[in-house]
């Protein structure tokens, strides 16, 4: 009680005195708006003074404690109740003692109480929403765009980091007015497009290198692999030579399989002679490939009882061999290495061969003749 | 045997099994065979001992392969005029025994046969293995054959004359 009313008589008193008193603290705006409320509590106090009077005993021991720094501030007041006619009545009832001439301001005062609160309060609150409303509620508004619009730049600032860098010096992520304030949102739905469009382009020409990449793979791929015929050195590689192989292969496969074979021989126009004449591919594959390997197994299964200047004796033909190759190469294009071996000479032959078996425990040296030889031409004879 | 459409070449009545080394003719059995007045051989008379016939043979095989040397050419002149002037080498090869395994060797020259999983053979080592392959033929070699020794060191020596 004695709290607010001390607050109570502080306000009166500030807003009682001159301008010097104010300057340093509130605005002219809120004395002014003071002044006008001072004649209303003036109003309510004539209208309550009657009321108060049987009270003021058990007010003035309260109040004359409270009041007794505030003697100074108390004349001025007196100053400005003068146009009140009760207030004058009370000063001649008690002129000799200054206690009692305080009685009628505290009883102004105790009058203006209820009506200071109750007017005061919620005007004092109306005014400091007012004032928010036109100056802080701005800023606390601003301050939630600037809470919320970060998060929301982040992630277009995150965005934007990814595609371009640009944007980040176009825009400032704090605003410094309202103004800016303002702007930004209408910005950002403008640029979010562009931002969208841009990022399509990007995904578009990624997926365009990517084919790319692939296609290139394919290619290399394609003209890496040759693919022959397994057994044969026969590589299928145009479409033609595909078509040709498989019609091959089915009138083939059909010839070995079918009971009726002269048959489809006719329903499909071959000849005897057509096949005679064209020998199996596979068979003379195998049979090269096996020649090679026996040759290659003759050469190096080596004479065991071979010495070191035999060795060298053959590094020698070696050489030697080199240059006899092409000579023989052109023999053999010519056809002059054509032969028929008659049975006698298959003899010879394989009789020689014997021979070169035997030489394995008695190597020929010297260049003769073998004794076994003799033998074999009695058998023929 | 062989067993085809073909008739008797001598009784013209049953099919022919067997050929003729000589003169190539069908015949069905020993008796056809023997039949003088019929089996005739038309390259040659009649063998009448064994020495008469080897001779023969000589002769046919003489008077072939001299058809087949006039009318035949190598590609390199060099080597050309080595075979034409060389009655050494001609004489060489006339036997079957010598061109039977130059012919391998040829074959292993001219061979397209895959080595293995790495493709195709690569013509160096279709040298070495021919180079190889004759050196077995050659002195110290395990199939050393005398007419395969001689046949290369003549040519040997025909060779090292042109160089120089």
């Amino acid at each position: 009680m004695n709290y607010n009313n001390f607050e109570n008589s502080k306000g009166d008193g500030h807003s009682r005195l001159p301008k010097p008193t104010y300057s340093g603290t509130l605005s002219d705006g809120y004395d002014e708006s003071k002044i006008k409320r001072q004649k209303t509590d003036s109003a309510f106090n004539a209208a309550y003074s009657p009321h108060m009077y049987p009270n003021s005993p058990y007010y003035e021991g309260s109040w004359n404690t409270g009041y007794t720094p505030q003697l100074h501030h108390v004349a001025p007041h007196n100053q400005y109740f003068h146009p009140i006619q009760p207030s004058t009545q009370y000063n001649y009832t008690s002129p000799p003692n200054y206690t009692e001439n305080y009685i009628p301001p505290v009883h102004q005062n105790i009058s203006y109480a209820p009506a200071l609160n109750l007017q005061k309060w919620p005007s004092s609150y109306c005014e400091n929403t007012q004032a928010l409303k036109n100056d802080k509620d701005y800023q606390t508004s601003i301050s939630y765009e600037d809470v919320a619009i970060p998060t929301v730049k982040e992630i277009q600032l995150i965005e934007k980091n990814r595609g371009k860098d640009t944007f980040m010096n176009e825009i400032s992520p704090v605003p410094s007015s309202k103004d800016q304030a303002s702007a930004e949102p209408t910005e950002i739905p403008r640029k979010d497009p562009e931002l969208a469009n841009s990022n399509a382009e990007d995904d578009h020409n990624n997926l365009g290198l990517e084919d790319d990449d692939r296609d290139e793979q394919l290619e290399s791929e394609g003209l890496g692999k040759v693919v022959l015929v397994p057994g044969t050195s026969i590589a299928l590689i145009t479409d033609e030579d595909v078509k040709k192989w498989r019609e091959e292969r089915k009138k083939m496969w059909l010839l070995k399989i079918s009971n009726n074979k002269q048959k489809h021989m006719q329903e499909m126009g071959i000849k005897e002679d057509e096949l005679k004449s064209q020998p199996s591919i596979f068979k003379e594959s195998r049979k090269e490939k096996q020649f090679i390997q026996s040759i290659q197994n003759q050469v190096q299964r080596g004479n065991p009882k071979i010495d070191l200047n035999l060795k060298l004796i053959q590094r020698e033909f070696a050489n030697e061999n080199s240059q006899l190759l092409d000579f023989i190469r052109e023999l053999g294009d010519v056809g002059l290495l054509e032969y028929e071996l008659s049975q006698q000479e298959k003899d010879v032959l394989f009789g020689s061969s014997e021979d070169n078996n035997k030489n394995h425990y008695k190597p020929n040296y010297k260049n003769r003749k073998p004794n076994l030889s003799r033998a074999n031409f009695t058998r023929n004879k | 045997m062989v067993s085809s459409a073909v008739k008797c070449g001598i009784c013209r009545g049953v099919d022919g099994k067997y050929k003729c080394p000589k003169c190539g003719v069908r015949y069905c059995s020993l008796k056809c065979y023997k039949d003088a007045a019929k089996h005739v051989h038309k390259e040659s008379e009649q063998p009448r001992a064994g020495t008469e016939a080897n001779v023969e043979v000589v002769n046919n095989d003489k008077i072939i392969n001299s058809s087949l040397a006039m009318n035949k050419t190598l590609k390199t002149k060099a080597f050309d005029d080595i075979y034409q002037n060389s009655a050494e080498l001609q004489e060489l090869l006339k036997y079957n025994t010598v061109k039977f395994h130059l012919a391998k060797v040829y074959r292993i020259l001219s061979s397209t046969v895959n080595d293995g999983s790495s493709g195709k053979m690569n013509s160096d080592l279709q040298k070495e293995l021919a180079v190889n392959y004759l050196n077995t033929l050659r002195y110290g070699g395990i199939h050393y054959n005398e007419a395969i020794e001689e046949f290369c060191q003549i040519l040997l020596d025909k060779l090292n004359a042109v160089k120089k």
